[in-house]
């Protein structure tokens, strides 16, 4: 029992093996998983930076720290 | 695989691709270096972020669809008769993407077409990967040159989108159509670009400008008046390194351009004679001695002009070295010398000067001087190498008669790489991502800096440590 194609190696004429890799067949779901974990990282930092921006909009009213960055900024 | 010559010429070639890849990681260590250094304080991390993880999201989408782009694509263009290109070993779902020993495996493979065909499964199931990761590395630069034009301003959710726009889509298509020994631009315009003046640089400057267009410059950047300010380097040290580590990878870059080592014979030289040789992508022969001769030289004369024209600074030195690789890397496989040397230097003269010129004019905000080192001097390079090779083949032994390289080819390749396939896909996603609000961020963050949740949370954390220090110090009777 193995999840590749190979059992042994021994007396194994290399010019014969194709795929070695586990669970060969099932290289469209893997696609279609692949897809939506990278669609999923779009969508969700999308919406992860829309959230915040807002508190980062919402803190950058401080006139304190707005004070505080351009005293930086004019130093740099 | 089955004699001895044919399994050290697939080895090799392995080795050879995979050598590259390291190097080439280097351009985006610089890259990354390199923006950091040119941006303020206040935008440190999001800076590095933003291209930061463009390496991964180029990577999958360029597994699941970029490879295949590059096999299917060559002959798909605005002509009659287009069509897609079978392409077996560049299917995201194919056998020969993944762990393969060459053999027949479990689907029923059709011949693999392109490179190698003769070889078939037992050629592609060593190369495929290697090869893969090349073409990929070059992916990573042609966004990494877009994020370096549009720091401190961009929402990196939206920079993401565009670079794998860039990255697994329209360079890809660009390199199927002008950087393939079946390309049709080659075959029908000879269009030549060996170091990728277009397919990378062009391409990208190009980019670059539909992108920056849209988004618009920094804060501060123009006075009222449209007077352009300066918003210089946080960190100068750290830009020259980052654009020294990209001198570096730029050795792995041209290696990979090359294909190391094929019989002339087997692509339609003289028969019954064995001619080993490095060939360009396009499989006309060149050598390894050829482009490391003319990478310097024309590293050389970019600098030198850069220094004077830049009067000694050293952000436009070094970005003119650039330049100079970059004009001349069109026709690097064939200059002399000292011709890549003079080519060089006019690209670093002609990328200083339109930068500014651009930037006065119509108010364009290029931190890093990206769209002129990368796109203005790629452009240059595709029309220079058009008078300078004007009547040499462009296409490999088998096209008989050979298409050959001219002005008008090469003018219509820049333009294709520049504005086609560089500036409108640009413009338009830009667009749509500003109508959806989701291009550029909020004035107030842009002001305060977007790495400003980071900095509170930072300062949290050394209160919430002092106070625990402190009351540690109490207890031992060491503060009352």
């Amino acid at each position: 029992m193995s999840t590749t194609q190979i059992e042994t190696w021994a007396g194994a004429d290399l010019s014969q093996i194709g795929p070695i890799y586990p669970m060969v067949g099932s290289e469209m779901i893997l696609l279609v998983i692949g897809l939506i974990f990278w669609l999923g990282f779009h969508v969700l930092q999308a919406g992860i930076e829309k959230k915040e921006m807002e508190a980062d909009e919402a803190l950058a009213r401080s006139p304190e720290r707005l004070a505080r960055v351009f005293e930086e900024e004019a130093h740099e | 695989m089955d004699t001895d010559i044919g399994a050290l010429t697939v080895i090799f070639t392995e080795f050879y691709y995979w050598v590259t890849i390291p190097f080439m990681f280097l351009i985006h260590v610089g890259f990354c270096m390199y923006e950091v250094g040119a941006t303020r304080h206040k935008n440190h991390v999001h800076t590095l972020m933003k291209n930061t993880m463009l390496i991964p999201l180029v990577t999958v989408t360029f597994f699941f669809f970029g490879w295949w782009i590059y096999f299917a694509f060559p002959n798909f263009g605005p002509f009659a008769g287009a069509s897609l290109t079978q392409s077996d070993n560049a299917v995201p779902w194919g056998e020969l993407m993944g762990t393969h020993l060459g053999g027949p495996g479990i689907a029923s493979q059709e011949p693999v077409m392109g490179y190698g065909v003769e070889l078939g499964n037992s050629y592609w199931a060593r190369i495929n990967g290697v090869f893969w990761a090349a073409f990929l590395l070059f992916s990573w630069t042609a966004a990494s040159i877009v994020s370096g034009a549009t720091i401190e301003r961009i929402r990196p959710s939206a920079f993401w989108i565009l670079a794998v726009v860039i990255g697994s889509f329209t360079w890809i298509i660009d390199a199927a159509w002008g950087w393939h020994p079946d390309g049709w631009m080659v075959t029908k315009l000879g269009y030549h670009d060996a170091y990728a003046s277009g397919v990378i640089h062009a391409i990208a400057g190009g980019f670059a400008l539909g992108v920056v267009m849209v988004l618009g410059p920094r804060i501060g950047k123009f006075a009222p008046d449209g007077t352009p300010r300066n918003i210089n380097p946080h960190n100068k040290w750290l830009v020259t390194i980052g654009l020294f580590m990209i001198y570096c990878g730029f050795w792995g870059f041209y290696v990979a351009c090359n294909v190391p080592i094929i019989d002339h014979q087997s692509l339609g030289g003289a028969e019954g004679v064995v001619n080993f040789t490095a060939t360009t992508i396009y499989l006309t022969p060149t050598t390894l001695s050829a482009i490391v001769f003319n990478f310097l030289m024309s590293l050389s004369g970019g600098m030198i002009a850069g220094y004077v024209v830049s009067k000694g600074e050293a952000f436009w030195t070094y970005s003119a070295g650039l330049a100079g690789v970059i004009t001349a890397s069109a026709g690097n496989d064939l200059y002399h010398p000292i011709q890549a040397m003079l080519i060089g230097g006019v690209g670093a003269v002609f990328a200083y000067k339109m930068h500014f010129w651009v930037e006065r004019r119509f108010k364009i905000d290029d931190p890093v001087g990206a769209i002129a080192v990368h796109g203005y001097a790629g452009f240059l390079g595709l029309i220079i190498c058009g008078f300078m090779l004007w009547g040499h083949p462009a296409t490999a032994a088998y096209y008989d008669p050979a298409t050959l390289i001219t002005p008008w080819g090469q003018l219509a390749g820049a333009l294709i790489m520049f504005v086609v396939l560089g500036f409108i896909p640009a413009w338009i996603v830009s667009k749509i991502l500003h109508s959806m609000g989701m291009l550029r961020v909020p004035p107030a963050v842009e002001l305060v800096g977007l790495d400003m949740s980071e900095e509170i949370a930072e300062e949290m954390d050394a209160i919430e440590i002092s106070e625990a220090d402190i009351a540690e110090a109490k207890r031992l009777g060491l503060l009352t």
